[in-house]
C-alpha cells in the first residue's frame, strides 16, 4: 500500500500573496515601456509570467509534492510546449 | 501527514481523461469542418464531444467505492496529467502561432530583425504587407483585466482550500470553498463578457485586424475552458452536498482542482502576452 505522503501544510496564503504582488508588478512595469524600452519590458514581463505560472504549478497543482515531479514537468509542460513551439516556428524557415 | 495507523486512499484510476483528450483532439477536426463550410459534420463532432464530457462528469460524480491505492510507477491522476499535456499543446499552439503572427507585424520589427539574423527566420515568406498591430493598451481595458486576473488567482486559492478541507474531512469547508470557486469563476466570465461587449460596441471585433482575431481566439478558448471548469466544480459541489467525498475518497475534487489550476496558469500567460506586452 502506498500512503499519502503529500505535504499537508502548503504555503497557500504566501503563494497567493506572491502571485498578487507579481501581478501588480507586471501591471506597473507594462506602463514603463517608454522608460525601459521594448527589449527590457518583453523579457521582464515574460519572466514574471513564467515565475507566476511556476508557482501555480508547483504549489496549487501540487507538483512540488509529487514523487514523479520531474517526469510531470517534462511530459506535461516542457515536451508539449516545445512541440507547439516547433510547429509554430516551422513556417518561418525557408 | 497521514496517520500511520490509517491509510488514506485518494487515487482512483480513470480512463476518461485520456479519452477526453483524444476527443478534444477531434475538436480541431470539427473546427476545420466548420471553417470549411461543412457545418453538419462539424456540429456532429462538437455534439459528440459534449456528450462525452457529460458522461465524464457523471462518472466522476457517481458514488463508487474506491479501490485501495497500490504501489505504482506513475503519478497520481496520471491520465488527468496526460489530458493536461494535450491542453498544453493546444494552448501552446494558439499562443505560439499568435506570437509568430505578431512577429510578422509592425509591432516587433526590432525583435523580428534579431530573429532573422540569429535563426534565418523568414517573416515575409508570404510576401504580404506586415499586418498592423495596435498597442494593446489603446484597445483593451488592462486595469479591469488585471482585476479579473486577480479574481481567477483567488479562485485557485479557494480550490486549494477546498482540497485541504476534505483532506481534513471538513465537509462543510469543502462545500463552501467549491461554492466560492464557482462564484469567482462566474465573476471572471461575466467580466470577460462585459469586456467583449465594450470592445464590440467600440468596433473592435475579430474581423478588425489580426490582433482582434488572435485576441478573441485565445481569450475565447480560455473562457470556454473556464466555463467547462465551472460546470465541473458545480457537479463535484453537488456530489459534496450529498456527502460523496471524505478524507478517504476525494480524487474527483483533486482532478477537477488540477484542471482549474491549469486554466488559471494559462490565463496568467495569456494576460501577460496579450494585454501587457
Amino acid at each position: 500500500m502506498n500512503t499519502d505522503t503529500r505535504e499537508k501544510n502548503r504555503p497557500t496564503n504566501e503563494v497567493f500573496i506572491a502571485l498578487a504582488v507579481l501581478t501588480l508588478l507586471e501591471f506597473l512595469i507594462s506602463y514603463l515601456d517608454q522608460i525601459l524600452g521594448q527589449n527590457l519590458i518583453l523579457p521582464s514581463l515574460l519572466g514574471i509570467a513564467i515565475v507566476k505560472a511556476g508557482l501555480v504549478a508547483a504549489f496549487f497543482m501540487g507538483i512540488l509534492y509529487e514523487k514523479n515531479r520531474r517526469d510531470i514537468v517534462l511530459i506535461v509542460f516542457i515536451f508539449p510546449a516545445v512541440i507547439a513551439l516547433i510547429i509554430a516556428v516551422i513556417p518561418l524557415f525557408g | 501527514m497521514a496517520n500511520t495507523n490509517e491509510t488514506i486512499v485518494t487515487h482512483k484510476t480513470s480512463l476518461w481523461p485520456p479519452f477526453l483528450a483524444i476527443t478534444a483532439g477531434s475538436l480541431g477536426i470539427a473546427l476545420t469542418f466548420l471553417s470549411s463550410g461543412q457545418f453538419m459534420l462539424g456540429i456532429a463532432i462538437l455534439f459528440s464531444y459534449l456528450i462525452l464530457l457529460i458522461l465524464f462528469i457523471v462518472q466522476e460524480t457517481s458514488t463508487q467505492k474506491v479501490k485501495a491505492e497500490e504501489e505504482r510507477p506513475y503519478p497520481r491522476h496520471f491520465f488527468m496529467w496526460i489530458f493536461l499535456a494535450s491542453e498544453v499543446l493546444f494552448f501552446g499552439l494558439l499562443i505560439g502561432v499568435s506570437f509568430i503572427i505578431r512577429l510578422r507585424s509592425t509591432a516587433w520589427a526590432d525583435l523580428a530583425q534579431l530573429l532573422i539574423e540569429l535563426f534565418g527566420f523568414n517573416f515575409q515568406k508570404s510576401g504580404r504587407i506586415p499586418p498592423v498591430w495596435p498597442n494593446a493598451s489603446d484597445v483593451l481595458n488592462i486595469p479591469l483585466t488585471a482585476v479579473n486576473t486577480f479574481i481567477l488567482i483567488l479562485s485557485s486559492v479557494t480550490m486549494v482550500k477546498a482540497v485541504e478541507s476534505i483532506e481534513k474531512d471538513y465537509k462543510q469547508g469543502l462545500r463552501n470553498f467549491l461554492f466560492f470557486t464557482a462564484i469567482l469563476g462566474a465573476v471572471f466570465l461575466v467580466i470577460q463578457l462585459f469586456e467583449y461587449y465594450n470592445l464590440f460596441t467600440s468596433g473592435f471585433t475579430p474581423d478588425s485586424n489580426l490582433f482582434g482575431a488572435t485576441f478573441y481566439l485565445q481569450t475565447g478558448f480560455h473562457g470556454a475552458h473556464v466555463f467547462l471548469g465551472i460546470i465541473m466544480v458545480f457537479f463535484i459541489a453537488l456530489k459534496a452536498h450529498k456527502g460523496g467525498y471524505s478524507k478517504l475518497n476525494y480524487s474527483g475534487v483533486e482532478a477537477v482542482g488540477l484542471y482549474w489550476h491549469f486554466v488559471d496558469l494559462v490565463w496568467i500567460m495569456l494576460f501577460t502576452i496579450i494585454y501587457l506586452i
